[in-house]
């Protein structure tokens, strides 16, 4: 059986978890709070991340497709775990969407964005198709480099004199209020909810001790960058700028200006490329893993095909306008999709553990 | 109109939530039925 190292499973889930998130401003509704607001999101993420791998090894290594019907058997427990394949779909479209219209404004600005939606998935496939380990090694290999990248980014802004800390002030100036919106349902779904995925991933971890280590450390390594992020892009931004920029990470990547070293862009694009690429694997190899699960087929590969000329068909329709694309993600599928999927069908599950479990020892 | 034709379309999505939330519902009885039925026949296969 395809095996994985922990690191590429610790670098898969930091990668992951920085997602696109790090270029769009997380939790910027919180203002110059963003960073406060990150790191309880981080926090909270964290717990919720090491309650999936509980159910993960309480259930005995059942993926998180396997565990519905498991528990609630096939007739509920089937429906149930449908659910999510068509989810992790909707998420990879959302991630193609994003590629879509972020490359257009950035770097290949004439190129229509269905090619560079096409190539990108193309890409995609391609990498999976040689199974999760391929991706897992180019996630080992590519974390060092994004942190690289990050050093180079913040030494360099602040040697130009870009971050005014001043920004931040008067800290928490606005209450608690507005820290708790941008944690509640946004910032804690987004990037650690949809962590659920890692219930399959987890299952191709050649040595399981330790895990929850592993897990919870990628998790706070992503958690505390993407504050982190968020700090020194108010503090070089200013709040009114962080809050109304669509990609607050690129406009404060430009404004490095020391000799040679101006405008950043390129360093934002390594951001977006490497972790929109490992987003959308996940995404898609999740999807695929289901699918081979609930069909009964015995390879993933065609199930990967499948899953991605779906996620394409729904992000070449589910996108009018990028305003609205960015409202949806922040007003509507925390709390009608994955508030639900994320939190309450997990929660079932985990009050449901000891209730299996008694019946199964009644059954013996 | 058929702009608006997928429950998944943002403009949709904004307006309808729960046509979405149907959507995956639906998907996911239709799924169940082709998941019954091949475990069905894999079932009847091995006895």
């Amino acid at each position: 059986m395809t095996q994985i190292s922990k690191y590429e499973m610790f670098a898969l889930l930091a990668l992951f978890q920085l997602g696109t998130t790090l270029i769009f401003g997380f939790s910027s509704d919180a203002g110059r709070d963003a960073w406060i607001a990150s790191g309880i999101s981080t926090l909270f993420g964290a717990g919720l991340v090491l309650i999936y791998l509980f159910i993960f090894k309480a259930t005995g290594g059942l993926t998180l497709v396997e565990w519905f019907p498991w528990i609630f058997g096939k007739w509920l427990g089937t429906p149930l775990a449908w659910l999510f394949p068509l989810l992790f779909i909707y998420n990879a479209a959302r991630i193609i969407s994003d590629v879509r219209f972020l490359f257009p404004v950035t770097i290949l600005n004439r190129t229509p964005d269905w090619i560079i939606g096409f190539t990108f998935l193309g890409v995609v496939i391609y990498a999976l198709l040689g199974g999760i380990e391929v991706i897992a090694r180019l996630a080992g290999f590519f974390l060092p480099l994004i942190y690289i990248s990050i050093m180079l980014e913040v030494t360099l802004l602040a040697s130009s004199g870009t971050f005014h800390f001043a920004n931040l002030l008067p800290v928490v100036g606005e209450g608690w209020g507005r820290i708790w919106k941008a944690v509640w349902p946004l910032g804690l779904m987004q990037t650690f909810g949809e962590s659920i995925e890692f219930a399959i991933i987890w299952s191709y971890v050649g040595q399981k001790k330790g895990l929850a280590l592993w897990t919870a450390g990628g998790t706070l390594l992503a958690g505390f960058s993407i504050a982190l992020m968020d700090l020194l892009a108010v503090s070089g931004l200013g709040e009114m700028a962080f809050q109304q920029m669509m990609y607050p990470a690129f406009a404060l990547l430009k404004l490095s200006n020391i000799n040679y070293f101006d405008n950043l862009d390129a360093i934002g694009i390594i951001y977006l490329v490497v972790n929109a690429f490992i987003k959308m694997s996940v995404h898609l190899f999740s999807a695929a893993v289901c699918l081979r699960y609930l069909i009964g087929g015995k390879s993933e590969k065609p199930m990967v095909v499948t899953a991605s000329l779906m996620a394409l068909f729904v992000s070449m329709t589910m996108v009018i306008s990028f305003t609205e694309h960015l409202q949806v993600a922040k007003q509507i599928i925390p709390y009608h999709v994955w508030v639900p999927m994320f939190l309450v069908l997990p929660g079932i599950v985990l009050l449901a553990l000891p209730v299996r479990k008694w019946i199964a020892g009644l059954k013996t | 109109m058929i702009r608006h034709f997928f429950s998944w379309e943002s403009r949709n999505l904004l307006a309808a939530p729960w046509k979405f939330q149907l959507t995956l519902l639906v998907g996911a009885l239709l799924g169940s039925v082709i998941t019954w039925i091949r475990w069905k026949k894999k079932s009847k296969k091995r006895n």
